[in-house]
């Protein structure tokens, strides 16, 4: 049986490529009637992170371990989105007009945001129904759902499921300050112990990567908005969320 | 362990009035220390080194003297990466030194420039193998012993500096603007064609703040001997000290350009620390503490009157031949890395927006008027046990022999030789601790003093041509006025304060600040992170007339509110840290569990079996069943396991909040 890494409650796909979500906020369990029975649980607006191992558990540590090596790349791939987005936004001055003769391609992401910068400059004007805008609108919507869904990750409880072949084997409460509660199913024993907890690691390993893609794209839309002249300064925290979408898509291949 | 054994570091933040490092205990630092990371090849370098040191010799090759240029040869080093323009400008406006050091050097001068400068992430053993050196004695004829880093420490590491400085002589200049390049060059040539002759005059200043164990330290066991050791030993030199309450910052004033400007300046002091970002950091940070600052007691951000910075020098100023030593925190300059957070927290972070080279030397050094010609200080933080072990007692062998190499004539390069040699030896010492520290329990307090020793060894740094020596008079004359600059020509330019743009790393900064468990700092976190979500969010669409002023509105709100409410919560976290609960419980029939929200626990057929809580100043509390045969050994272990789990991600998460908060304020060009 494949591993399931899922989030349910969650409108925006992971930004990390680790977790499947799933935006229905379905009750607790509900997929699988084995799983824990729903009370007077979870918050409509919590996020349950649910893992489904194979029931072979050195197979299923190194699934999970594959996972938290991944989550671990990708954290560490951050400071270097910040760094190129200082060192291409820093070559760019403010209100020069636009020109960029680039002597080698360039990167996606530096391609998008040159792009969007030298548009924002050039001589044609925005306007609700121009295409070029238009096709800014399913990364506006994008970010703004990234953003909101970092946010009830932080204001809600998270719940982590760990299961192993459908079973239940754990579930544990994580209330934003981060105190726990947990239950184990009675005899579980210290492998089932290791992979809940690495499956708590990674949940909150994966919420504390986007609080830092959160921040970073603040910080970045703020460096931004000085390059952006007009209406294009609207675009400034949607093309730095993208700029950073992009640099992890880079590090995932 | 006794509050007097615990270890004082040097260094006061600015924002705060507060220590830069909270006084440690030995055996945590102790704990830190065994799992730091070693360099295995600089610590053969190092080992080498010292042995030399044992057998009385010094880095250059056997039998060349390193006071003849012409022997030691010398170079000068730029950042192979800088554009080439810049570098040719510098070049030029230093084009007056270096045909001196050409003249002086003969077949052993170079130019490291262009593709021969230093390529950015190169070590020293990668630079001396690409220009034909390798370990051991310097050979003149490979690479010169007297380098000249011209560069900011951002685009040429303080890191190779530091390495370099094991075995060759080597000092760095880098300055905003080409005629302080021309200006510093002008000082120098007049120094050494003889235009100098300063009275042999030093001046010893040490600041002793009220309540404050480091700088009482630094006066009674380092300023006081060495002035001392002086007078006893250089009866041709006029010492004197200026200590505690005279140790004011106008009286700093007077002797750094001002009417008592000695030839040789040694203070000991407090320098100032910013939080990274700071408006005031660049320029500011390493500047004097002042005897004005009234200590540790009053913890309030320290006033502009109590420090002094390289903006206190006036344009006036009459410093001509001097040389200064620093022993303050960041007296020379900051790197862009924590040393003590990567140890202390197993990460790096950032200190600084970008390294740089401190403000007060800069001005010392590129005065309009005739400079200093060099100026020794500390990168990063100074370390108060370097000079004082309580079982060993003073220690100032190395200061000694520096000042009286440096007064007998040796170049500044020559003279720092002996605490580079210093450095060697502890860094071996320490060393052989940490190895067999695998085999047996080390004393913490030795660990500890070896290691503060260590970083504060490795640390100190020449600011200006490692070649320039005292311009003094003989030793019966009594020196001539100092000549004052004229007819430098004009090099009109300023120079990139990093000179490599891939360098300049500015986002996001990863410093991990103090956390304040509620209140006023969080709150202008969150503030401040409004403040920079509305620059990004914020413009009138009426004024372009091109949208529908509603439909951008509305996105604009959607955007800025959500990461403004994001902001907010992070600011409340911060504020809310107080205390972390662990709760464990078993089931039979998990498909029955309940979990009660108001209540906060499972209910219906789970049984609690533990519980631990973990207030924020450390104090735990546990729960167990009461019949103690009733405690299973693995729900304990999983329940253990959960605790360990919950700190961790506790610790994962106030970091990443304070990360993201510091971030946040330097975006918004706080203060």
């Amino acid at each position: 049986m494949p591993a399931r890494f899922e989030i349910t409650g969650c409108d925006a796909p992971d930004m990390l490529g680790i977790w499947e979500t799933r935006p229905e906020p379905a009750a607790f369990g509900a997929a699988d009637p084995a799983a824990f029975a729903v009370g007077v649980e979870p918050e409509p607006s919590a996020l349950i992170w649910r893992i489904d191992l194979p029931a072979d558990p050195r197979f299923a540590a190194n699934l999970l371990g594959q996972r938290r090596n991944a989550a671990a790349t990708l954290e560490a791939a951050l400071p270097a989105a910040g760094r190129r987005w200082s060192a291409f936004t820093g070559s760019i001055r403010p209100g020069a007009p636009a020109s960029f003769a680039w002597d080698q391609p360039l990167p996606t992401p530096e391609r998008e945001l040159a792009l969007l910068i030298q548009a924002a400059r050039g001589p044609g004007s925005f306007s609700p129904d121009n295409e070029w805008l238009g096709g800014w609108q399913d990364t506006i919507e994008q970010a703004r759902t990234f953003i909101e869904q970092t946010r009830r990750a932080l204001l809600y409880f998270a719940w982590v499921e760990t299961l192993q072949a459908g079973m239940p084997v754990a579930r544990t409460q994580v209330n934003w300050l981060g105190s726990v509660t947990t239950v184990w199913r009675a005899g579980a024993g210290s492998a089932q112990a290791g992979l809940h907890g690495d499956a708590l690691a990674l949940a909150l390993d994966t919420r504390r990567s986007w609080i830092r893609i959160a921040a970073l794209t603040a910080a970045n839309a703020a460096a931004l908005t000085g390059l952006l002249t007009g209406p294009g300064a609207i675009l400034a925290i949607p093309a730095a969320w993208r700029f950073i979408r992009d640099i992890l898509a880079e590090f995932r291949q | 362990m006794s509050t007097e054994r615990s270890l004082v570091f040097n260094g006061i933040n600015a924002a705060t009035g507060d220590y830069l490092l909270p006084p440690m205990p030995p055996q945590q630092l102790a704990d830190l220390i065994q799992g730091e990371e070693r360099d295995p090849v600089l610590l053969s370098e190092l080992k080498w080194r010292y042995q030399q040191t044992q057998a009385t010799t010094f880095a250059l090759r056997e039998g060349l003297d390193p006071k003849n240029l012409a022997e030691a040869g010398w170079g000068v080093i730029f950042a192979a990466n800088a554009d080439p323009k810049i570098n040719a400008a510098i070049r030029e406006a230093l084009s007056e030194l270096l045909e001196l050091r050409k003249t002086q050097a003969g077949p052993y001068y170079r130019e490291y420039i262009s593709g021969d400068g230093y390529r950015r992430g190169e070590s020293k053993n990668d630079f001396l193998v690409r220009h034909g050196a390798g370990p051991g004695p310097v050979d003149p004829e490979r690479v010169p012993y007297y380098l000249l880093i011209v560069g900011d420490p951002q685009s040429i590491p303080y890191r190779f500096q530091y390495e370099m400085d094991v075995s060759y002589a080597v000092g760095r200049i880098h300055f905003g603007t080409l005629d302080e390049y021309a200006q510093y060059a002008r000082s120098v040539v007049l120094a050494e064609r003889g235009a100098v002759k300063l009275p042999r005059r030093a001046v010893f200043f040490g600041v002793s703040n009220p309540d404050d164990y480091a700088t009482s330290l630094s006066t009674q066991f380092l300023i006081q001997p060495l002035a001392r050791a002086m007078q006893e030993d250089q009866p041709s030199w006029s010492v004197q000290t200026v200590l505690k309450d005279e140790a004011k910052k106008a009286r700093l004033g007077k002797l750094l350009g001002g009417g008592d400007t000695p030839a040789l300046l040694f203070t000991g002091s407090h320098g100032m620390g910013f939080p990274n970002g700071d408006a005031r950091q660049v320029s500011q940070q390493g500047a004097l503490l002042c005897q004005e600052w009234p200590g540790p007691r009053n913890p309030r951000p320290v006033a502009r009157d109590h420090y002094f910075a390289g903006e206190d020098i006036g344009s006036d100023a009459s410093l001509l031949g001097m040389m200064t030593f620093h022993f303050a925190c960041y007296g020379a300059g900051t790197p862009y890395w924590d040393d003590f957070s990567k140890l202390a927290f197993k990460e790096r972070s950032a200190i600084a927006p970008h390294a740089f080279i401190a403000g007060l030397p800069q001005r010392l050094l590129g005065h309009p008027k005739g400079g200093a010609l060099a100026v020794i200080g500390h990168i990063e933080r100074a370390w108060t046990y370097s000079f004082s072990w309580d079982q060993a007692g003073m220690q100032t062998g190395a200061f000694e022999s520096t000042l009286k190499r440096l007064v007998e004539g040796h170049p500044i390069g020559s003279a720092m030789d002996y605490m580079n040699s210093r450095y060697a030896e502890i860094a071996t010492v320490l060393s052989n601790v940490l190895e067999e520290a695998e085999y047996t329990q080390p004393d913490p307090y030795n660990l500890a003093n070896l290691w503060t020793a260590n970083n504060d060894a490795r640390g100190y740094a020449i600011l200006g041509d490692p070649a320039v020596r005292l311009p003094v008079a003989e030793d019966t004359a009594p020196g001539v006025p100092r000549p004052v600059l004229t007819a430098v020509p004009h090099h009109a330019g300023k120079v990139p304060v990093v000179l490599v743009r891939d360098f300049a790393i500015e986002t996001p900064p990863t410093e991990f600040p103090a956390v304040s468990p509620a209140g006023s700092e969080s709150a202008s976190a969150s503030q401040d992170f409004d403040a920079a979500i509305s620059d990004a969010a914020t413009f009138d669409a009426a004024s372009f007339g091109l949208l529908d002023g509603n439909a951008v509105r509305q996105v604009r709100d959607s955007l800025s509110d959500t990461l403004k409410r994001l902001a907010n919560q992070l600011a409340i976290f911060m504020g809310d840290v107080t205390s972390l609960e662990v709760a464990t419980y078993v089931s039979e029939a998990m498909q029955d569990v309940k979990f009660d929200s108001q209540k906060g626990e499972f209910t219906a057929g789970a049984v609690q079996r533990a519980l631990t809580r973990i207030n924020f100043d450390g104090d735990m509390k546990i729960c167990v069943p009461m019949n103690a045969d009733e405690v299973d050994q693995d729900v304990w272990n999983v329940h253990t396991a959960m605790v360990a789990q919950a700190q961790a991600n506790r610790a994962a998460m106030i970091k990443t909040v304070a990360d993201v908060l510091a971030g946040l304020l330097g975006v918004s060009g706080l203060k």
